[in-house]
């Protein structure tokens, strides 16, 4: 799912469109047409992706009605209220796992073009609201109920309707019918593949949860990894040999992709409880939904994460190490294994939650088998820019022992 | 009337609190009172992690692997803290 960027939809389009490794891109693969949108989008010169809007366009029942789909089944799980922003990302996430819920099942066949044109749109959605949740914990005031209305007013003014090198190309109007599905939307499940994935509600509930929830340990973890670097930076000094890999981690280390850091300006000045009061508010948005309770532990593992980045216990050893190791007075040696054993029991916590999200997988699967900690270079394949190489440097006998396994 | 569920909850191997989490306590502190501390703090989590996988069917495996390192965290357990003042950093983009 990090990694797998070739894969296409029973139409060949591929998944990831225009992000799409060039080597898995076919000649007309990607049709660009100027963008006739109005407000952000017009203004960025930005062409939209006449093929894909094609795709939309064929599938829009299915893709309103699946939406709906897991916008109910979300709202089942969690109860009644005015959806917030969280349960709009959570729905959004429901609708961008579900090119996954078919391929990653045995023996399925490539998602079909509703479910991949949805988790497109989601992808946008779920990007949406990641900006205004990190706008928020930044300070902003917390938004209201939403209608769709507002979120494509709020879509313009965060700059979601723009990417990199494509504008979004729904039209208005149907970007509103969209919005509008996510918010309460009630599904019709006139479409047969619609009305079979009702059918298979626990498991598309349970997959999408562990999909969603998987996603903000990611973030939760990025978010706790940049207090180990920042901590290893000012022990270590600007001029240290062994710098420079750790302030390119500082530096490029966020995952998931869609996702926005949001840190303290100067990490390594926030006291251990600030960093875990923090951690923790962060924390608090992984909440479980899975009908199966599967994804409490990924719950516990966000929880886990905050409070270990406020732990100073230290292994023994490992003071001594990095202080030989890279030519530390005792204060800074003190700061720098305080970082390492935090990175340790984060690549520890990083394991069990994927381990949690791969068996919650394969229970949507119907196989209940259970799923061991993945092993140290599988823990690193699921991070953008892994540290284990450059902090093991700092002491590689004691750090290497303690996060091989 | 249906089985019992099954204890999903390993018993803790001591072994795993000081390697895994890596809990050896400063020197200010006596093994003793570490262990002690630590004994306390595993009951509270194990009876935490249990309400936390009711109604859970499989996963125990994580969860088990989840407990030492709550275990090492909870020691240390801060009062109320401030939150720090956080900016936004980059502003993220479609991935999977």
């Amino acid at each position: 799912m990090v990694e797998e960027t070739f894969h296409r939809d029973d139409e060949d389009r591929p998944l990831r469109e225009i992000r799409t490794p060039p080597a898995h891109l076919r000649p007309g693969d990607i049709e660009h047409k100027a963008c006739p949108y109005p407000g952000s989008r017009a203004r960025s010169g930005c062409p939209i992706n006449a093929g894909a809007l094609r795709q939309v366009s064929a599938h829009w029942a299915e893709i309103i009605d699946a939406l709906a789909l897991v916008g109910a089944l979300h709202r089942d799980a969690r109860g009644p209220g005015p959806a917030t922003l969280m349960d709009l990302w959570r729905v959004s996430q429901l609708g961008a796992a579900l090119p996954w819920f078919y391929l990653l099942r045995r023996g399925a066949g490539p998602a079909p073009a509703f479910a991949a044109a949805l988790a497109k749109a989601c992808q946008g959605t779920g990007v949406w609201a990641q900006r205004v949740l990190a706008d928020e914990l930044a300070g902003a005031p917390p938004s209201g109920a939403w209608t769709a209305e507002a979120i494509l007013a709020s879509s313009e003014r965060t700059g979601t309707l723009v990417g990199e090198v494509e504008a979004c190309a729904g039209p208005e109007a149907m970007l509103r019918r969209f919005f509008a599905a996510l918010i309460d939307g009630a599904p019709s499940l006139a479409a047969p593949a619609v009305a079979a994935l009702a059918a298979e509600r626990d498991a598309l509930l349970g997959f999408g949860a562990h999909y969603a929830n998987w996603k903000l340990v990611l973030w939760l973890h990025a978010l706790a990894r940049q207090f180990v670097y920042a901590d290893l930076l000012l022990a270590l000094g600007h001029d240290h040999p062994l710098v420079a890999p750790i302030a390119a981690l500082a530096e490029t280390g966020d995952d998931p992709p869609d996702f926005v850091r949001v840190a303290p300006p100067d990490p390594a000045a926030v006291s251990l409880p600030s960093r875990v009061a923090w951690l923790t508010q962060v924390a608090s948005r992984v909440v479980p939904f899975a009908p199966d309770g599967g994804d409490r532990a990924l719950a516990a593992a966000a929880l886990a994460i905050a409070r270990v980045s406020g732990v100073d216990d230290v292994p023994g050893g490992l003071h001594d190490e990095v202080a030989a190791v890279a030519r530390l007075g005792a204060p800074a040696a003190a700061l720098a294994a305080r970082a390492l054993s935090t990175y340790a029991r984060l690549d520890a916590l990083l394991g069990a939650a994927a381990a949690t999200v791969e068996a919650g997988f394969a229970r949507a699967d119907g196989d209940a088998h259970s799923v061991a900690r993945p092993d140290a270079a599988t823990r690193d394949r699921l991070l953008s820019a892994p540290p284990r190489a450059a902090l093991t440097a700092l002491a590689p006998r004691t750090l290497g022992a303690l996060a091989a396994r | 009337m249906p089985p019992a569920p099954k204890d999903a909850f390993a018993t803790i191997d001591p072994a795993d609190l000081a390697t895994v989490a890596g809990g050896r306590r400063s020197s200010t502190s006596s093994s003793r009172d570490t262990q002690d501390r630590m004994m306390d703090m595993l009951s509270d989590i194990e009876s935490a992690i249990k309400d936390l996988g009711r109604n859970q069917n499989n996963g125990s495996d994580a969860l088990s692997q989840l407990m030492p390192i709550l275990a090492l965290s909870m020691l240390n357990q801060p009062q109320q803290a401030p939150l720090p003042p956080v900016v936004c950093q980059g502003r993220g983009k479609k991935g999977w």
